[in-house]
């Protein structure tokens, strides 16, 4: 027999970083550290059951966290809006984490829970209402996001969300200590990702850097990588200015487990 | 890790092994070497060593920190027959540098009032920040670029940006020979179009204060320096034009397979006697003289702001010296012609060098060291080192990465400390003044003392900054 304290709301979703703007418009907020992307909603169900099904889950595919962009706001429902949330575009056309959600959700309605069949909408909430919708509207800018860590959520009230169970992926890129400069330790598990994701660090710095996303799928290596990027900040130093000067050629892409490619990026401010 | 041995008061060599070509010649005192942070960049110390041509040691400034390529604060003389050019020994900001002039009041004499009006009208006459431009200004065309290439800080004063006796109290006269506008590429130019007379971000500032300490006076009074005297400093550098003229090198040397074999691509070179070496040579001296110019007009703006806030004349605010501190230039030194690359360090020459101009014929070069926004610069005078081929210390250096610097100020209020502190800021971006803070500096005294003691310079003057506006 189940006690009822095994029932918890639950969801699985990806853990989101992005560059937050500290200035939005009113609304009820969900904190940064507990915005997040949701990939199935569960409600109430059996969380012992739960983590033991998921010793057996269907793995992602990729390795390392995703990058993409907000690319436009989304009030939920459309008729009455609720909440706030920025719908997320994904660097790689054909996006892998489409495909695993696709998947993950096929395997949990398998285990006989009732899930949404309505199509997948990568977005993060950011607040619920009460709220304005046109300062929403005017508040909503072009970010650079990455997802991290897969993990099972418990809503725990008050838009707090607690996980309860997670399946790392390795960082698409983190900052590190650099005396004179800016510096991220980049992966990704072949150029064109190492591509995205270095571009990805530099736009968290700068994130007007969206606006001059090129988009290239045929990388083969670094020096490309450099030059496009590179490209990218003369354009928006051209129009518009950019705090990052240049993207230096110092470092090499190593690989690290599981055939990651690692590169140590070193951009001149 | 390095076995370093005390060769004079603050100097060390580094022994020559491996792959080195040349010893590496550390300037600093134990207390500067005891910083953990001093190591890292001892290995890029080690790897300018090891490039072909190159001529005595490879030198590293007190003020030394990690770089990419070559280290923050090196210098390295090249055989222009045997030896190579590089990129990265310039660093990305072409010919960035500092100039000093002089008012001629007493800092405690300018009415408190007045102080932040001042500061207010030099920072909306000078933009400054990120992507700062001269929106409502005609865009520097072609013609605009091969004149002031070519004829370097001259061009702006046949502009009426300052006056010919300016000349006299630059580096190398403002000029540096032998660009070619036609050699950088149009990126370069469109992206720098609008940004002649700009600040620009990053470390970037311009500062008002007072002569705190005259400590040679005989040359302070040949300089016109006096005690309390008001002085403002510039730092700033190439804009975008030279960013991008070292962008497009790197990438093409690159391509040209000049760095094989090197132990960091940042460090790819190209034979100085080669079309590849010549032409980066040429565009590098454009954009020094891009950068001779903009500092040019940026003291031009100063000096307007000056005059109709205090009702000082341009005239009477000289110029007392304007050095770069990331240059290759050609110079002479025993008789032997050298490209010396110095990133991250200035030109220091002594008394009765020929390269300098008359003003300064008998004293030694000026020196501009300036230190951090809260405490302290220096003003020195070179002694013409030859170990050193005539150089000294750009800085304080910085002692912790900006990262650390956002984290130190988190939740506080840096201006607000500034204030309490006696100094007035003004920045484009609240982000930079965190990052900008003077704990994220070395103690510029330190700096200073090693560069004495080694012999590379003196101490003339110090000051103390009151009004800063930062990018």
């Amino acid at each position: 027999m189940q006690s009822n304290d095994e029932y918890k709301r639950l969801f699985f979703g990806f853990e989101v970083k992005a560059p937050w703007p500290t200035d939005l418009p009113e609304g009820r907020f969900l904190a940064p550290e507990d915005r997040h992307l949701t990939i199935a909603f569960l409600g109430k169900a059996s969380l012992p059951a739960l983590l033991k099904s998921l010793k057996d889950f269907p793995k992602p595919r990729f390795l390392v966290g995703k990058a993409g962009f907000f690319d436009k706001d989304l009030f939920l429902p459309p008729g009455k809006p609720r909440v706030i949330a920025w719908h997320v575009s994904w660097w790689e056309q054909n996006n892998a984490v489409n495909g695993f959600q696709k998947n993950f959700v096929k395997w949990l309605q398998g285990l006989g829970y009732k899930l949404d069949d309505r199509p997948f909408l990568p977005h993060v909430t950011l607040a619920r209402s009460p709220f304005k919708k046109d300062d929403w509207q005017k508040a909503f800018v072009k970010l650079p996001i990455c997802i991290k860590a897969l993990h099972l959520y418990e809503s725990v009230g008050n838009l707090v969300y607690k996980p309860c169970w997670s399946y790392p992926l390795t960082s698409p890129f983190e900052e590190f200590e650099h005396t004179a400069d800016m510096a991220f330790e980049v992966t990704g598990e072949n150029y064109n990702q190492l591509y995205f994701n270095a571009f990805t660090s530099l736009a968290f710095k700068y994130p007007s850097l969206v606006k001059y996303f090129c988009y290239h799928d045929t990388i083969n290596d670094l020096d490309t990588i450099i030059d496009l990027l590179n490209s990218i900040i003369s354009r928006a130093d051209q129009h518009e200015g950019c705090p990052i000067k240049a993207v230096s050629y110092h470092g090499n892409v190593e690989k690290i487990e599981q055939n990651i490619l690692r590169w140590e990026m070193i951009a001149d401010v | 890790m390095y076995d370093l041995q005390e060769k004079a008061p603050a100097t060390y060599t580094m022994p020559q092994q491996g792959d080195m070509n040349v010893p590496g010649l550390i300037i600093a005192t134990s207390k500067l070497m005891s910083d953990p942070s001093f190591n890292e960049p001892l290995k890029q110390v080690h790897n300018v060593a090891t490039l072909p041509g190159i001529v005595g040691y490879s030198i590293a400034m007190p003020d030394i920190h990690w770089g990419y390529g070559f280290p923050i604060g090196g210098v390295a003389a090249m055989d222009p027959k045997d030896g190579v050019i590089s990129p990265g020994g310039v660093g990305y900001d072409i010919n960035c540098g500092v100039r000093m002039a002089l008012l001629p009041i007493l800092f405690e004499d300018l009415d408190p009032k007045k102080r932040f009006k001042l500061i207010r009208k030099i920072f909306d006459m000078v933009p400054a920040g990120v992507g700062s431009s001269h929106k409502n200004i005609k865009k520097l065309s072609d013609n605009d670029y091969q004149m002031l290439c070519s004829k370097g800080a001259r061009w702006s004063i046949e502009q009426g940006y300052g006056f010919e006796e300016d000349l006299l109290h630059i580096e190398n006269e403002g000029t540096i020979e032998g660009s070619d506008a036609g050699v950088v590429s149009s990126s370069a130019r469109d992206r720098a179009r609008k940004q002649m007379g700009t600040l620009g971000s990053g470390n970037h500032f311009i500062e008002i204060g007072s002569i705190e300490k005259v400590v040679d006076s005989p040359i302070a009074q040949q300089w016109g320096v006096i005690p309390s005297q008001a002085y403002i400093l510039i730092h700033s550098g190439s804009r975008g034009f030279g960013h991008q003229i070292c962008q497009d090198t790197i990438s093409f040397f690159n391509k040209r397979g000049y760095a094989e074999g090197l132990p960091d691509r940042q460090l790819v070179a190209a034979p100085i006697d080669s079309d590849d070496g010549r032409r980066y040579f040429s565009s590098m001296a454009a954009a020094a003289n891009f950068a001779f110019n903009n500092r040019q007009q940026i003291l031009h703006l100063v000096r307007l702001a000056i005059d109709d806030v205090l009702g000082i004349p341009p005239e009477q605010v000289p110029l007392l010296y304007d050095i770069t501190h990331n240059i290759a230039k050609f110079e002479t030194h025993e008789n032997r012609r050298l490209c010396i690359h110095r990133k991250g360090a200035t030109r220091a020459l002594g008394p009765g060098d020929n390269a300098l101009s008359a003003p300064f014929k008998k004293t030694g070069q000026p020196v501009l060291v300036p230190g951090d926004m809260g405490r302290a610069s220096y003003l020195m005078a070179g002694l013409g080192n030859k170990d050193t081929w005539c150089s000294a210390c750009h800085g304080a250096g910085r002692a912790c990465s900006r990262m650390q610097a956002l984290k130190n100020w988190k939740n506080k209020d840096p201006l607000a400390h500034m204030h309490k502190e006696g100094v007035e800021v003004i920045a484009a971006s609240k982000r930079t003044i965190a990052e900008e803070m003077p704990d994220a500096y070395k103690p510029v005294d330190d700096v200073v003392d090693a560069v004495q003691r080694a012999g590379l310079a003196k101490q003339i003057a110090r000051l103390r900054p009151y009004l800063v506006i930062k990018g």
